[in-house]
C-alpha cells in the first residue's frame, strides 16, 4: 500500500523495461511474444509491487517474476529444451539493428557476424544454460543474485554458468 | 583436476569469483598449458559479445504506449510534486516506522525510564539483524496464470490504488532545544553531543527539503501536514486498527522497531522497562552491511506524566535513504501515550 510511495512503479519501470524485454527477447522465439510476455511481466510486477517489502534486492524481485513467467510460458508452449538443440528453426533476428556500429566496415562485418553467432548459439542453449549465462554475462548479475533469481543455490550456478559457457563455445565454432 | 573442474575455474576467473588459492593454482595451469590460455580468451570473447548484444537492445516504443495505463494508474511521482514528498514523509513519519511500548493497566510504575536508558539495557538479541518478512509470492504456481492478461488490462479499467492515509500525531510538539532533558535523568555530555548532531543533520537524509530546512521548522511542518491529513482520514483508520491488534497481540514490555529504507522494511522486537513516557527522542539508524542493526538512542525523554499505566509509545523514524550504505542515519523518534481505555 503505501510502501510503494517508496517503490513507486514507474521507477521500477523505467530501470527494468530494458532488462526484462531483454530477458524476454532471449527466452521466447519472436519479438511478438517478447512483447506480450514483457507486459505480463510488468503486470505481475505492477501487482505485485505493493507487497514487496525488501526482503530481496528488487533487481533479483523484478527478474524472479520475470523468469517465473517465462518459464512457465516456455512449458506451456512446449519449448523445455533439456539439451543442446542442433536444429533450432526459431527466430534470432533481435541483434539485425545492432550490426552497424564502428568505423572500420570490414571488422564491422566481422563483428557482426560474430554476434550472429553467437546470438543464434544462445537460441540454441536450453533455457537453464541460457539463463544463467544471459544474467551474468547480459545483465551483469552476480553469482548470488542468479541464485536469487533462479532458486538455485550458488554452487549450481557456478557449475552450470561454466556448463552454459563451454556449451555455447561449442556451438558457436561448430 | 577433472576437465570440468578447469573450466568452472576459468569461468568464475572471468567474473572474478576465485579465492586466491584457487587463483594461484589457476595461473599455474594456464602458463603450462597454451591451449587452456586460448580457451580462456574465447570464453573471455564470448562474455563480451553476448554483454555487446544486451547493450545493443532496445525496447520497442510501442511498449511504453501499451505500459501507459498502468503508469498513469499510479500517482505523480513523488519527486515532481514536494508537497507529496512532504505528505509521504509524513506518511512515513506517522506509519512507516513504529515501535508500540505496552505496559499493563495494573503494573505498579516502577519509576520514569528514558527511552534512551531503556534501548541501552544489554538485549540477548543485540547482534542479531532485524528479522525480515518473507518474500511475498504468488499461491497460484506460474504455469496456472493465465496468458493474455495484459489484453484484458488494456480492456479494462485500471483499479483504485488504495493509499493509507497517515494517522494524526496526537502529542507532536514542536522540537525546543530542552526537550528531551525535562525530566528524568539528565543526559551525559556525549549523549547532549549527538543529540545536538543529530539535530543539526539533515532529518530526511536524500532530500533536498531535509537539508534546506531547520530540523525544528521542518518538523513543524511536517507535523501540520499530518495533522491536516489527519482531518480527512476516518476516525477508525486502518493504521490505529493495525496498532490495536499489535497491542493485544504483543507481550507485556514488548516493542518493535520498524524501519524502512529504500523500500526495504525491517523489525525487530526488543524489550523495554516496564513504563514509557512520551516525548520525543533523538536516535541513529546504524547500517550494517546492508541491514539495519541497530536504533541507538542518543537522547533522553521529554515531556512530564510521569504515572502512566497504559502508555504505548511509538518510535517513529523520520528517516529517508536512498541507498542502504554502511553508516548511521539521525532519526527522530516519538514516544506517544496513548488513554487508558485503548
Amino acid at each position: 500500500m503505501w510502501q510503494t510511495w517508496l517503490v513507486d512503479f514507474d521507477q521500477v519501470y523505467e530501470r527494468f523495461r530494458l532488462p526484462v524485454w531483454r530477458l524476454a527477447r532471449r527466452l521466447t522465439e519472436s519479438e511478438e511474444e517478447a512483447f506480450d510476455a514483457t507486459q505480463e511481466i510488468f503486470l505481475r510486477v505492477w501487482r505485485g509491487l505493493p507487497g514487496f517489502r525488501g526482503e530481496a534486492k528488487l533487481s533479483t524481485w523484478v527478474f524472479q517474476i520475470a523468469w517465473n513467467y517465462l518459464r512457465g510460458y516456455r512449458r506451456k508452449m512446449g519449448r523445455t529444451l533439456n539439451l543442446v538443440s542442433e536444429d533450432f528453426d526459431g527466430e534470432c533476428d533481435v541483434v539485425a539493428s545492432v550490426r552497424d556500429s564502428g568505423p572500420d566496415p570490414e571488422r564491422r562485418a566481422e563483428a557482426t557476424e560474430m554476434l550472429d553467432r553467437v546470438e543464434d548459439a544462445l537460441c540454441r542453449l536450453p533455457e537453464h544454460y541460457r539463463v544463467v549465462v544471459w544474467l551474468r554475462d547480459g545483465e551483469d548479475l552476480s553469482y548470488q543474485e542468479i541464485a536469487d533469481t533462479l532458486d538455485v543455490p550458488i554452487g549450481t550456478v557456478r557449475s552450470r554458468l561454466a556448463r552454459a559457457r563451454e556449451a555455447l563455445r561449442d556451438l558457436v565454432e561448430s | 583436476m577433472t576437465d570440468e573442474t578447469i573450466i568452472e575455474l576459468l569461468s568464475r576467473h572471468i567474473d572474478g569469483d576465485l579465492d586466491p588459492h584457487e587463483e594461484r593454482e589457476l595461473t599455474t595451469r594456464l602458463e603450462e598449458d597454451p591451449t587452456l590460455a586460448a580457451r580462456l580468451q574465447t570464453m573471455r570473447d564470448l562474455r563480451s559479445s553476448v554483454a555487446a548484444l544486451a547493450a545493443a537492445d532496445e525496447v520497442p516504443a510501442e511498449l511504453d504506449r501499451v505500459i501507459e495505463p498502468l503508469l498513469s494508474g499510479r500517482p505523480e511521482p513523488l519527486t515532481t510534486r514536494p508537497w507529496a514528498r512532504w505528505l509521504a514523509t509524513a506518511a512515513v513519519i506517522v506509519l512507516g516506522a513504529t515501535v508500540v511500548i505496552e505496559v499493563h493497566r495494573r503494573n505498579p510504575a516502577p519509576g520514569i525510564e528514558s527511552l534512551a536508558r531503556i534501548a541501552e539495557e544489554p538485549r540477548a538479541d543485540a547482534d542479531k539483524p532485524f528479522a525480515l518478512a518473507p518474500l511475498p509470492t504468488s499461491s497460484v504456481p506460474v504455469e496456472e496464470q493465465p496468458l493474455g492478461a495484459s489484453d484484458r488490462l488494456l480492456a479494462s479499467p485500471i483499479p483504485e490504488i488504495e493509499l493509507e492515509e497517515p494517522r494524526a500525531l496526537e502529542v507532536l510538539g514542536p522540537l525546543a532545544e530542552g526537550d528531551g532533558f525535562t525530566s528524568g535523568r539528565e543526559p551525559a555530555a556525549s549523549q547532549r553531543d549527538d543529540l545536538a548532531a543529530a539535530r543539526a543533520a539533515p532529518v530526511a537524509k536524500g532530500t533536498a527539503e531535509g537539508r534546506s530546512e531547520p530540523p525544528d521548522t521542518a518538523i513543524a511542518r511536517r507535523r501540520q501536514e499530518s495533522e491536516a491529513t489527519a482531518e480527512k482520514s476516518a476516525t477508525a483508520s486502518e493504521a490505529d486498527a493495525a496498532i490495536r491488534a499489535w497491542d493485544a497481540e504483543t507481550p507485556r514490555g514488548q516493542a518493535k522497531l520498524f524501519v524502512f529504507i529504500d523500500g526495504k522494511s525491517a523489525w525487530r522486537e526488543f524489550t523495554p522497562s516496564a513504563s514509557c513516557k512520551p516525548g520525543r527522542y533523538t536516535v541513529r539508524i546504524v547500517v550494517s552491511g546492508g541491514v539495519v542493526r541497530e536504533a541507538r538512542p542518543v537522547g533522553g525523554a521529554t515531556s512530564a506524566s510521569p504515572s502512566q499505566r497504559l502508555c504505548a509509545a511509538e518510535l517513529i523514524v523520520d528517516l529517508e535513504i536512498v541507498e542502504v550504505a554502511d553508516g548511521e542515519y539521525p532519526a527522530e523518534v516519538v514516544v506517544e501515550c496513548r488513554s487508558a481505555g485503548h
